[in-house]
């Protein structure tokens, strides 16, 4: 998004401090509007032809279109303006008519309002015309209510034109004949780098997942022929008639402990995915999969055993690959990638590392939400609202097929092993404008992105994100402290740029000695 | 008690702010204790696991006074429990809840209590809280009760399903926190925190010093 888009929220600001700027239209603009208030807003509606329709119930086009006055075929939102924080437009399209129109309430309910055929850029113009009225009533006539008005924000950002990634858009989400055209007649991709960029770009259709997923977590080595392929799938399901075995002779060692241990897992495996036909009703057997897979997974890692999350990590794997062992081993892959990873007696926390990496990334990227933070209390830096997100790598935050496709993204690892804090930056960049706007202290910041799970746009989250990674590839010098964010894949850097600079930005405990200091 | 911050919500011109946290075992129905609360809503066949951690706010009057409770959902992932620690901390209150129809949620009340000691504040007021008592019982409330008075503090039963009990738990939680540091309850007191079907009164002398 560009930096000009707050003028509208500057604007806001200015009226805080008593200099009230009318900006949008002149004074007989707003007189002329002000007869509006004369009429209920069911009039209003009427009158303007603004009737929301049920298209449920509506299918003749002059109907939908919003031109009948049938009573129950009508549905109203009302929303009374004076008991409202804030109103965010956020447009999706260039013409800047379609987005979403969010509403927070004064106690932080959130309302989101989805505009997908234009309209938003009229309606985004009637609240400023009416937020200008408002702030002239208030200027002359003082505040009529208790609830100081200022803090009623409507921001109107331009549609996103943040720098891409110059390859973005080449590429199609993966098909079968694409696949193929990637591998030789012995079925080895031969370039394991361009199939990674293409996911990392477009991801892969649905129906290929299954195919690809087990490359992406390594189970199959993208150097394999499709021979050695078939002979590890059936070392592995030798190795999990192992590891079956292994448990049965583990359980029995230590019955208690590890009845114990089932228990948890059965009451999360119950609670997970349930909406997904794959895992829907009672005694389902795709759950009793589900729980010998978390059981093995806690047998075979003893020093990481369960952790709540881990299946929800776990159903979208079963559900896509159905097949015990194959899921098995991809979830033991994908787990060494995520957090869950990190053992108490690990001396590294990879929450901290992660949170570490992405305090310096916003503080790279996101410099005024970087400076809200730190305004807060110093739990503000704990980035709570992150949590989630990379704990179950964005599953509650986006539904679920787009959700796997920033899975999909995270795995091919293109250019980085930390793509997934790409996206959380690319979140805070494209939402975290409204953060800083209506000043929120750190619990109300949680509490903002929790609200807008789900409603957040995936598509344009995940090419913020790769134009992130694109920016931060071409910086021609890197904080020591991101050293590590994009170490693993060397190969993949622009030629031109064969080694990287780093200079020391000062984040390091007083031990640690910098070597670019 | 924090101070009460001087913003633009409904919440600016409140008489008292307090933080809870809700703890205790997976699937005890903490989240739905918080909803149960804040909505009046039971989440039927729409549960979900809760990760990372969440919050909610509450407004509730007590006689002429406003009393706002932050009450914190909290999520089994022991490992990530630092997180967690900072929150300990800063919460007044914790509504400690287990399963009345698992043992094994009642048999760690204690490991949950002595980490309570461990990482909350000195003050803090617990209150005991054995959830589901609309399900066939394994705990006897009679165990709860016994558990409670060892500890010094108060225990209910409450079903986050019907909704038994469970605006009491809180409202006791707010009236002593504010009885402990004023000495009253504006109002009066509304919410007699022993509750197992029957009401008992309880001696508070011991989490009610005079200040």
């Amino acid at each position: 998004m560009s930096e000009k888009e707050l003028s509208s929220s500057e604007d806001e600001d200015d009226g805080c401090e008593g200099k009230v700027d009318v900006g949008v239209g002149g004074l007989e603009k707003i007189l002329e509007s002000t007869q509006m208030f004369d009429v209920t807003p069911e009039q209003f509606a009427l009158e303007h032809d603004l009737m929301l329709t049920d298209t449920k119930t509506t299918d003749n086009d002059e109907q939908s279109r919003g031109r009948t006055k049938k009573a129950g075929t009508t549905s109203l939102f009302s929303v009374n303006l004076g008991k409202m924080r804030s109103m965010r437009v956020f447009y999706s399209d260039p013409e800047c008519t379609c987005g979403q129109l969010v509403i927070a309430t004064l106690d932080s309910h959130y309302k989101i309002l989805h505009f997908h055929h234009g309209g938003l850029d009229k309606l985004a113009k009637i609240f400023e015309q009416w937020s200008s009225i408002k702030a002239r009533s208030v200027q002359e006539v003082g505040s009529p209510s208790a609830i100081a008005d200022k803090q009623l924000i409507i921001c109107q950002p331009a549609a996103p034109t943040f720098e891409k990634d110059p390859e973005e858009g080449l590429f199609e989400k993966m098909t079968l004949n694409e696949w193929r055209s990637y591998e030789n007649k012995a079925g080895v991709i031969v370039d394991s780098s361009t199939v990674r960029k293409h996911i990392h770009f477009a991801s892969v259709n649905f129906d290929m997942r299954e195919k690809v997923w087990p490359f992406l977590l390594r189970v199959y080595p993208w150097e394999s022929s499709a021979d050695q392929r078939d002979n590890i799938k059936n070392d592995l399901f030798l190795e999990y008639q192992n590891i079956r075995k292994k448990r049965y002779r583990t359980m029995d060692n230590a019955p208690a402990r590890w009845l114990s241990i089932e228990n948890s897992i059965v009451k999360d495996v119950i609670r997970t995915d349930r909406k997904n036909p794959f895992f829907a009703g009672d005694n389902n057997p795709n759950g009793e999969t589900m729980k010998n897979i978390l059981i093995n997974y806690a047998i075979m890692n003893p020093e990481i055993n369960y952790i709540q999350g881990m299946s929800d990590l776990l159903a979208p794997l079963l559900s896509t690959l159905n097949d015990e062992v194959d899921a098995y081993f991809c979830f033991t892959n994908f787990m060494k990638r995520t957090v869950f990873s990190s053992t108490p007696q690990g001396n590294e926390n990879l929450m901290e590392t992660n949170l570490n990496y992405l305090r310096n990334m916003i503080k790279l990227f996101e410099p005024d939400f970087y400076q809200h933070l730190e305004k807060q209390k110093p739990d503000a830096m704990q980035l709570m609202f992150v949590h989630r997100w990379i704990l179950l790598c964005f599953k509650r935050e986006f539904p679920e097929n787009h959700a796997l496709h920033v899975w999909e993204g995270c795995w091919a690892a293109w250019r980085t092993n930390y793509f997934h804090l790409f996206v959380c930056v690319a979140i805070v960049s494209v939402y975290g404008k409204d953060v800083i706007a209506q000043d929120l202290p750190h619990d109300e910041i949680l509490l903002y992105f929790s609200s807008l799970a789900m409603h957040m746009d995936p598509v344009l989250v995940l090419q913020k994100a790769r134009g992130l990674l694109y920016e931060f590839t071409r910086l021609e010098k890197i904080p020591c402290v991101l050293e590590g964010l994009c170490s693993a894949e060397n190969e993949q850097w622009h030629s031109h740029k064969s080694f990287r600079n780093f200079y020391c930005n000062q984040s390091h405990t007083d031990k640690e000695v910098c070597p670019y200091q | 008690m924090h101070p009460v911050r001087k913003r633009s919500s409904i919440y600016q011109d409140v008489d008292f702010s307090y933080t809870v946290m809700i703890l205790g075992d997976s699937c005890t129905g903490k989240t739905c204790l918080l909803i149960r609360y804040k909505d009046g809503a039971f989440l039927n066949n729409n549960f979900i696991s809760t990760v990372g951690i969440d919050y909610r706010n509450k407004l509730i009057n007590m006689g002429d006074k406003k009393v706002k409770l932050q009450i914190w959902d909290t999520a089994g992932q022991e490992r990530f429990r630092s997180v967690a620690t900072s929150y300990y901390r800063d919460a007044d209150a914790l509504l400690l809840v287990y399963d009345i129809a698992n043992r094994q949620s009642f048999d760690n009340v204690r490991d949950w209590l002595s980490h309570i000691k461990e990482h909350g504040k000195e003050a803090v007021q617990v209150t005991l809280v054995g959830n589901k008592c609309d399900l066939p019982r394994v705990v006897q409330a009679d165990e709860g009760r016994r558990l409670a008075e060892e500890n010094g503090i108060p225990f209910m039963e409450t079903s986050a399903k019907t909704g038994q009990n469970v605006d009491r738990a809180f409202l006791g939680l707010a009236e002593r926190m504010i009885k402990m540091k004023y000495g009253f309850v504006p109002g009066g007191e509304m919410a007699d925190t022993i509750a197992v079907n029957e009401s008992k009164s309880i001696n508070l002398s011991n989490c009610c010093p005079i200040t």
